[in-house]
């Protein structure tokens, strides 16, 4: 069978490749996809920690099933700003963005 | 060797290769199909640890419609990207002067040619700290799960739709309908967001959130349920 | 069965680690060679019933006296053609899609059960999994608009990603109400509760917007602005010529047959029927459907990208949360 820590490991290079992108990248979507990645990386680990330390208890599974539906709202409002910001030709480069800048 | 350990490790690199090709593709539509890849081998993961309905649901909800919406919004915020050319106002310049662009994965474009990105050359040294970061993260992770002494073995799950819906109506009933409320709220956020008011015939123009100018159609709002105008 | 007996007899023998593998193998070759040889048939078959209902007769000389043969050359004709990729077109999607449009195509008759006991895999999530991969003909559609490198194809991709987007809540909360009467999402326990009565009588809405969300998932008339002839040229699909173009033919028709067989299982009974049940029900119910299908699609004209969009969102998916609200309460009421 498939060690716990081989999933964990999965997870952890998951999301330090979601935080790379999220970080290094200047473009608004890649960012987005860049969280999405570290939200599946969490979503793997509490199913892994579910199925190997407590199979009977489903708490992994209910609260990976409100991660997805928070990331997938999550993602919509986020897409919405970008749009609007595109739309209104500030264009998506986050380092270019001053709008809220006081 | 069993048809576990093979899965896994069929996943796991699918998984990885192309989270990787997401940060590093330089064409922005292509790092989006990436993702919808990465996102169905997460749901082979999901399979593989037993979890049947999380996995379709992943399969529904991220590939079916997140990646939709991401392609969306690329269609509609970034067209000289998708047309593959230089991206307007980003590019070197503007800002800190270079300190050497360090070979930060991800800010070289694989192979030459036009730069879709644009090279932010003032981004070096954050794309050096995130890799740093990155990669400090995985080793401590790693520190901790080897001193953790976690058991190896896993119990069978059985079917798990019927007692996950029990427990979420009766246990976690009320972050249930607090999802609810965000996901009502984020549908209502993106569609005032990317609503278009017309301009008044005297002249003056809303004031408020919703864009008045510029071209574009309308943005799909949330999936669930949400109002999807279709794009012209 | 002593076919059936005797291929279980060989897969039990072979070694741990080879037993599932060669299982699975020979249902999918099982599953595919159903699907491909019906294929053949659905092909001549659709140029017949539209010749009919154009008040002609359709095919007529390749095999007399229907033309059945007709679908030999069709199929040599496409093979014989030259394979062109545009000097625009982004290879590895467009290359891709028409492998990945196979993907759903095929992999909805898994859980499909023919006869009883006659299921590849009898998934507990059954309906769910049905509805999950209808996401990955939105992005196939989507990878032959925009790897075609024409404006004309992802302009008919879009339209047609919004379209199956718009109509896939509908299609799956109409399954919804059949899993609540069935108090399960395995398609073998649907059928299994259709013994005393069809879904059909029970659930009649869910079953009326099945039908017109099916009919819009499949792309097919009214509801096939993606492919409109008279619009788009063809729509994602047209700078693929040759077999690339027949994958996409396939699936779709593969697409249709899957829907068709949802259908007769989730609310015509699928394998029952009033005596001397199996599988040849099932078939004659699925026969019955992909007729249906091609019936509206040759009758019916196009519908037009708006009103469609209000369609899906302004009617079909209230009626179809109506449809759960009163299942709800029936099912209170008389268990």
């Amino acid at each position: 069978m498939v060690p716990l820590e081989f999933y964990l490991g999965l997870g952890a290079a998951l999301f330090a490749l979601g935080l790379f992108g999220a970080l290094a990248r200047p473009n608004a979507v890649r960012i987005l996809m860049g969280i999405e990645l570290m939200l599946n990386a969490a979503n793997i680990n509490l199913l892994a920690f579910n199925r190997y330390l407590h199979p009977r208890d489903l708490a992994g599974q209910v609260l990976a099933v409100f991660v997805i539906t928070v990331a997938a709202a999550e993602v919509a409002v986020g897409l919405a700003i970008i749009f609007l910001l595109a739309r209104r030709r500030h264009g998506i480069d986050v380092d270019r963005i001053r709008l809220l800048r006081g | 060797m069993n048809w576990e350990m093979v899965a896994f490790a069929f996943l796991g690199v699918l998984i990885l290769a192309s989270g990787f090709r997401v940060i590093t593709t330089p064409r922005i539509v292509h790092a989006a199909l990436y993702l919808a890849l990465c996102f169905t081998g997460v749901a082979g993961i999901f399979l593989l640890l037993g979890a049947d309905f999380l996995a379709a649901t992943q399969v529904l909800i991220y590939v079916g419609a997140v990646t939709t919406l991401i392609i969306f919004a690329i269609m509609l915020s970034s067209p000289p990207e998708v047309r593959g050319e230089p991206a307007r106002g980003s590019g070197p310049g503007g800002g800190e002067p270079a300190r050497g662009a360090g070979p930060a994965r991800g800010d070289e474009v694989l192979g030459g040619g036009p730069r879709p990105e644009g090279v932010q050359a003032e981004r070096g040294w954050v794309g050096v700290l995130a890799a740093l970061a990155a990669l400090g993260f995985v080793a401590a992770m790693g520190v901790v799960y080897r001193g953790a002494g976690l058991p190896a073995q896993a119990a069978s799950l059985g079917r798990t739709t019927a007692p996950l819906g029990r427990q979420i109506f009766t246990t976690y009933a009320i972050p249930f309908e607090v999802a609810s409320v965000v996901l009502l709220a984020a549908l209502v956020g993106a569609i005032y967001l990317s609503v278009r008011v017309p301009p008044r015939p005297s002249g003056t123009t809303p004031v408020s959130g919703p864009s008045h100018a510029g071209a574009g159609g309308e943005m799909p709002g949330e999936r669930e349920g949400g109002a999807n105008r279709g794009t012209p | 069965m002593s076919i059936v007996s005797s291929l279980n007899a060989l897969v039990g023998s072979l070694p741990g680690f080879w037993s599932p593998l060669v299982s699975a193998l020979i249902k999918v070759l099982l599953v595919l060679a159903f699907v491909f040889g019906n294929e053949i048939m659905l092909i001549w078959l659709e140029r017949k019933v539209c010749g009919r209902f154009q008040r002609r007769k359709g095919p007529m000389y390749v095999g007399r006296p229907e033309g059945w043969l007709q679908s030999i050359p069709d199929v040599v004709k496409l093979l014989a053609k030259e394979d062109i990729i545009p000097a625009r077109a982004d290879r590895w999607l467009f290359v891709l899609a028409p492998m990945v449009i196979m993907v759903p195509a095929v992999a909805l008759f898994v859980v499909i059960p023919f006869g009883r006991g006659w299921v590849p895999r009898d998934l507990n999530i059954g309906i769910l999994y049905l509805v999950a991969l209808g996401s990955f003909t939105i992005l196939s559609l989507f990878m032959a608009g925009w790897g075609s490198g024409n404006k004309w194809s992802t302009l008919g991709a879009m339209r047609a990603v919004a379209m199956l987007l718009g109509y896939e809540v509908p299609l799956a909360l109409s399954l919804v109400g059949v899993a609540m009467v069935a108090g399960s999402l395995s398609l073998v326990d649907i059928v299994h509760a259709q013994e005393r009565a069809w879904f059909v009588l029970l659930q009649p809405i869910g079953f009326l917007v099945f039908l017109v969300a099916a009919a819009a998932e499949l792309n097919r008339t009214p509801f096939d602005l993606a492919e409109a002839e008279q619009e788009l040229v063809a729509g994602y699909q047209v700078e693929y010529s040759g077999m690339r173009w027949a994958m996409f033919f396939v699936a779709e028709y593969a697409s249709l047959m899957a829907i068709s067989a949802i259908a007769a299982t989730c609310f015509f009974g699928g394998w029952l029927g009033p005596f001397a049940s199996g599988p040849w029900w099932f078939l004659a119910k699925l026969y019955f459907f992909i007729f249906l299908f091609m019936w509206v699609r040759w009758t019916f004209p196009r519908i037009r990208i708006d009103h469609m969009m209000e369609l899906g969102w302004k009617f079909l998916l209230p009626v179809a949360l109506l449809n759960i609200v009163l299942t709800g309460i029936g099912l209170a009421i008389w268990g």
